[in-house]
């Protein structure tokens, strides 16, 4: 009776212990990926991102070393292939982009009067939290600040459902032009989605690790 | 035809395709997302082995002694001892500012160059030697003598070179500490500016972000 009762218990979580150990082995063949990767960047005088978009987070690393990391609030993906990889930034656009201040040689623009002055500087504070980055390969990342009110909260919702409408005719549009085209829509903290503006520029690397990244799905 | 069924019938059509494309552009998205699927199953006792090992080669790559680290963003400067943090420091790093020569073709743009340098010279008492661009932006004229380029005193009591006019060095605005003000140069506070010089050799690696 208790040889049966024993049997019936280890038959029962046989499945729970095989499920287990495939999600094991995915776990160290996407480690394995971008560890890969991440060598060859590492590899190099140089600054590169994480989007580990399954996490929620992004990563600025050099050499190995973590210099900051912020974080992802919601991830919203259209298309795009499910394996890690590895992406050159191209452009970042915004429909507010910060402008350089130009100086006026001999000008005094900046004072106001004795002791006090106005810096005319490009800060952190004057980087947009609504942004467009392109990746080579037609990976299309965009950014939006955590809503904190209503009014926000009803844009946000807004954008989402605009968003997703019209990903199927860029799919289309950009299947008829034979070029690839994922796109990802990133929820972040305004703060965060400033400081990622403010750290990647053109020609950076990132590697991508999107949220559904199954690299072994027939396999173990 | 009645107007109002050409109407209606006119939305249908339009209604029509617009789920239509939906449909496909969904679809491909889809179609996409499987196709790239890899089906390579290596033993895992090898991948667990060849796991340690990119692990360790990627620790290997992080500098082991005194570095530093700047965050242009925050104006943080970190001196770092491997993955340790020695001191965390308010500094000022670039404007961000662009003046143009009045007379010429040429642009100066006052970024803290981002990326990997070392540290290239270090300096005690060191003598600025002003570029053209500090006389134009004064509207001064540039002279033609080296020596009236000599300015004693704004660079505080150390410098530490990065290279092409780039210096980890003093300042006499203070106040300015934790604001984006300078012309490239990262300006550091006197106690802390002493601690560095006395902590980083020259060769130690300083990331810019």
């Amino acid at each position: 009776m208790i040889t049966q009762l024993v049997l019936v218990l280890i038959l029962s979580f046989l499945p729970v212990g095989i499920s287990g150990a495939a999600d094991h082995y995915k776990s160290l063949k996407e480690d394995n990926r971008l560890m890969e990767l991440e060598l060859s960047l590492a590899s190099q005088p140089q600054v590169y991102f994480i989007f580990d978009l399954r996490e929620r987070q992004v990563t600025l690393k050099s050499r190995g070393i973590v210099l900051k990391g912020l974080k992802i609030r919601k991830v919203e993906v259209w298309g795009g292939p499910d394996t890690i990889g590895e992406y050159r930034l191209l452009r970042k656009s915004a429909l507010k982009k910060p402008g350089r201040k130009e100086v006026r040689p001999g000008g005094k623009e900046g004072e106001l009067g004795e002791g006090e002055f106005e810096l005319e500087t490009l800060e952190l504070k004057d980087m947009p939290s609504r942004y467009r980055l392109d990746f080579e390969k037609g990976i299309v990342i965009s950014v939006l600040p955590e809503p904190d009110g209503f009014i926000s909260e009803l844009y946000h919702t807004g954008f989402t459902i605009l968003w997703y409408l019209s990903r199927p005719f860029f799919t289309i549009w950009n299947y008829l032009l034979n070029k690839p085209y994922a796109a990802m829509l990133l929820t972040m903290p305004g703060e965060d989605a400033r400081a990622l503006y403010w750290s990647f520029y053109e020609g950076l690397e990132a590697i991508i690790r999107f949220p559904y990244s199954d690299p072994v799905s027939d396999a173990a | 035809m009645r107007p109002n069924k050409k109407i209606f019938m006119s939305v249908c059509i339009v209604i029509g395709i617009f789920f239509i494309v939906e449909a496909a552009g969904f679809y491909m998205a889809r179609s996409v997302h499987s196709r790239d699927r890899e089906v390579v199953t290596p033993d895992r006792d090898v991948l667990m082995a060849k796991n340690r090992e990119l692990w360790q080669k990627i620790s290997s790559l992080s500098p082991k002694r005194v570095h530093i680290v700047v965050d242009t963003a925050k104006n943080i400067l970190y001196l770092r001892n491997g993955n340790r943090i020695i001191r965390e420091m308010v500094v000022s790093c670039g404007s961000g500012n662009i003046l143009e020569d009045p007379a010429g073709d040429r642009v100066w743009v006052f970024d803290t160059p981002r990326g990997e340098h070392t540290i290239k010279s270090k300096l005690v008492h060191p003598n600025w030697v002003r570029p053209d661009w500090a006389f134009i932006e004064e509207g001064e004229p540039i002279p033609q003598n080296a020596t009236d380029r000599m300015q004693e005193g704004v660079l505080g009591d150390y410098a530490l070179g990065l290279g092409n006019g780039y210096f980890i060095h003093g300042t006499l605005y203070t106040r300015l500490l934790g604001r984006n003000v300078t012309h490239g140069c990262i300006r550091v506070g006197d106690e802390d500016l002493k601690k560095i010089f006395k902590t980083t050799p020259i060769g130690a690696k300083v990331t810019v972000f």
